[in-house]
């Protein structure tokens, strides 16, 4: 799990750290860096991971803006593989050309260097932390991505395998086409190639369908099944349909998934979240994914997920809602805060009980102690 | 009485998330449904729980809203920390929290459950999983030790078994909170007393 977090000089974290527990609820102010902070984890793993280039993920507006030095500063520390590893990026920009280059890379573990990119040079080294090779590299892009799993460095494989179970959701339900091709292994931020995991999920862990339908037809009045038929049309394509009963008689229909309601999407999507966060470690990124979600479904799905992240994964949840903040403030709450329009600060669990309000009220009135 | 269980709403007004999580894994595994369970864990920070749990807007309110004609089918698990408290010094507390609200105090007859767990939820973690609990001190830290994360879970859903077996052999022996076994702390004997009102006889 992601240990401790530095930014410098990006958008409005200048000098920020933070330590993490395994459930975090994310609160404060519109503009206070809640979504900031996560996009900025998202951005460390599309570089890491998925190979998108420096200039996509950090261009050279992410720069703090009262901040005149030109060097960005991301550290994440994980514990996990039974160790501590250390990942860190280091960004030069040219303000003046609106350019900018990696000027260093690293992933340390238990302060053991793995990797290292400096200066132009690329450094890998083994699992015990010998020497490996040495090879000149273009900061453009991270080299992570393109590295081979070899029996030498699986500690640091561990690692990328890690990141890229880091994912951020967002979910917009209102433009899901229910039309997939192939399968995805993971699920799109705002949730738009639903159809197409959905796919996956159903050839990967059929055997976990069955609770998923149980569950969703505790959720979703007269919910049956979710499946992928074949409507005739050229080579893989599949709609996505879901099955619903109804009456006494428990009369079948079935609807395609874009003629469901945006709050049946948003939650048929969130429970299967939760069915794959259960058998495979994530760290969860949620921005506000109670939106479209019915009241009294809420806390059901958000006591399961927190459950599963508690043993196996992490949360990092970002809300403003009353039932989310209500439930999880019982776990860490992260209240990020600007003072005055400068930079973000975080405080840890900032409620006093003694006030004998609801979290989401002393949220809702800024009830915290000014320090 | 499963089935009359699944068709009751309950809420659940606890001190932190451990004791919410006991709670919900006894309930669940007692039949009620979890779609119908509503938690309310006071927020982690500065302060007592305590008073979080007895101000206005928390107990005080649940039993107005409980009191309403028109929820019959509902329920209410106040569980407050004993410290070195007597359960009856809890119960006390939360009835004047009442009066204080211009407001009768807990009636026997209404689903008011209050389990006083002694110092805190562990105690009764601890027990119900067979340890020999000494219920002169905190056994918060004795309980995180023994079970460090992941095996936390593990532990609350073994703990709620083996508080429902407790509960079978005294229902089927007709034990008493004072006849309870002599392993079993007197705290966790008051709570099956509690737990009736809500129909876990």
């Amino acid at each position: 799990m992601i240990t401790r977090v530095y930014i410098d000089n990006f958008r409005c974290f200048t000098n920020f750290e933070v330590r993490p527990n395994r459930v975090n609820l994310l609160i404060g102010n519109n503009g206070a860096g809640k979504s900031t902070f996560i996009e900025a984890l998202r951005s460390v793993v599309e570089l890491a991971v998925l190979g998108e280039a420096v200039e996509e993920e950090f261009p050279t507006n992410t720069l703090t803006r009262w901040d005149s030095r030109p060097v960005q500063r991301i550290e994440i520390d994980v514990a996990g593989n039974g160790g501590t590893y250390q990942y860190l990026i280091e960004l030069f920009h040219d303000v003046i050309r609106h350019t900018v280059m990696l000027r260093r890379e690293s992933v340390k573990y238990d302060s053991r260097v793995l990797f290292l990119y400096e200066d132009g040079m690329l450094q890998l080294h083994k699992n015990e932390g010998t020497f490996g090779t040495k090879f000149p590299f273009r900061g453009t892009r991270s080299f992570l991505p393109q590295l081979e799993a070899r029996p030498e460095n699986t500690l640091l494989t561990w690692f990328l395998d890690y990141l890229r179970r880091i994912w951020l959701i967002k979910l917009n339900p209102t433009d899901i086409d229910p039309e997939s091709e192939l399968e995805s292994e993971s699920l799109d931020p705002d949730g738009s190639n639903f159809p197409a995991w959905y796919r996956h999920l159903s050839q990967e862990r059929p055997e976990d369908l069955v609770a998923l339908a149980d569950r969703l037809g505790e959720t979703l009045p007269g919910f049956r099944t979710l499946r992928n038929v074949s409507t005739g049309k050229a080579g893989r394509k599949r709609e996505l349909v879901a099955a619903f009963s109804q009456g006494t008689a428990k009369s079948k229909y079935e609807v395609f998934f874009d003629e469901l309601s945006d709050g049946e999407r948003a939650t048929i999507i969130l429970y299967c979240i939760l069915m794959d966060s259960e058998g495979t470690a994530k760290t969860l990124l949620l921005d506000e994914p109670e939106n479209y979600v019915g009241l009294k479904l809420i806390q059901p799905w958000l006591v399961s997920l927190a459950d599963v992240m508690r043993d196996d994964g992490q949360l990092f949840l970002v809300s403003h809602h009353p039932e989310v903040i209500d439930y999880l403030a019982a776990d860490e709450s992260l209240l990020f805060e600007r003072l005055d329009g400068g930079p973000a600060r975080v405080r840890l669990n900032p409620f006093d009980r003694d006030l004998g309000l609801k979290a989401s009220e002393l949220v809702g009135q800024g009830l915290f102690d000014a320090d | 009485m499963p089935t009359e269980r699944r068709q009751l709403r309950g809420t659940v007004l606890v001190e932190d998330r451990r004791t919410e999580r006991f709670f919900r894994e006894l309930l669940v595994h007692l039949g009620f449904e979890l779609q119908k369970l509503y938690f309310r864990p006071a927020p982690k920070g500065q302060g007592d729980a305590k008073a979080w749990i007895r101000a206005q807007s928390q107990y005080p309110s649940e039993v107005r809203k409980l009191r309403q004609k028109r929820f019959q089918q509902v329920f209410l698990i106040t569980v407050m920390d004993g410290d070195n408290a007597d359960p009856v010094r809890r119960k006390a507390e939360l009835d004047s929290c009442l009066q204080g609200q211009s407001m009768d105090p807990r009636q026997p007859d209404e689903r008011i459950a209050i389990p006083v767990p002694t110092w805190s939820i562990e105690t009764w973690l601890l027990a119900l999983l067979g340890d020999s609990v000494d219920e002169a001190t905190s056994q918060k830290r004795e309980f995180e030790r023994r079970y460090p994360g992941q095996e936390e879970r593990r532990a609350l859903r073994n703990a709620a078994i083996a508080w429902d077996r407790l509960r079978r052999r005294a229902a089927a022996l007709r034990w008493e909170s004072g006849a309870y076994p002599s392993s079993s702390v007197p705290s966790l004997a008051d709570s099956k007393i509690e737990m009736r009102r809500i129909g876990v006889a």
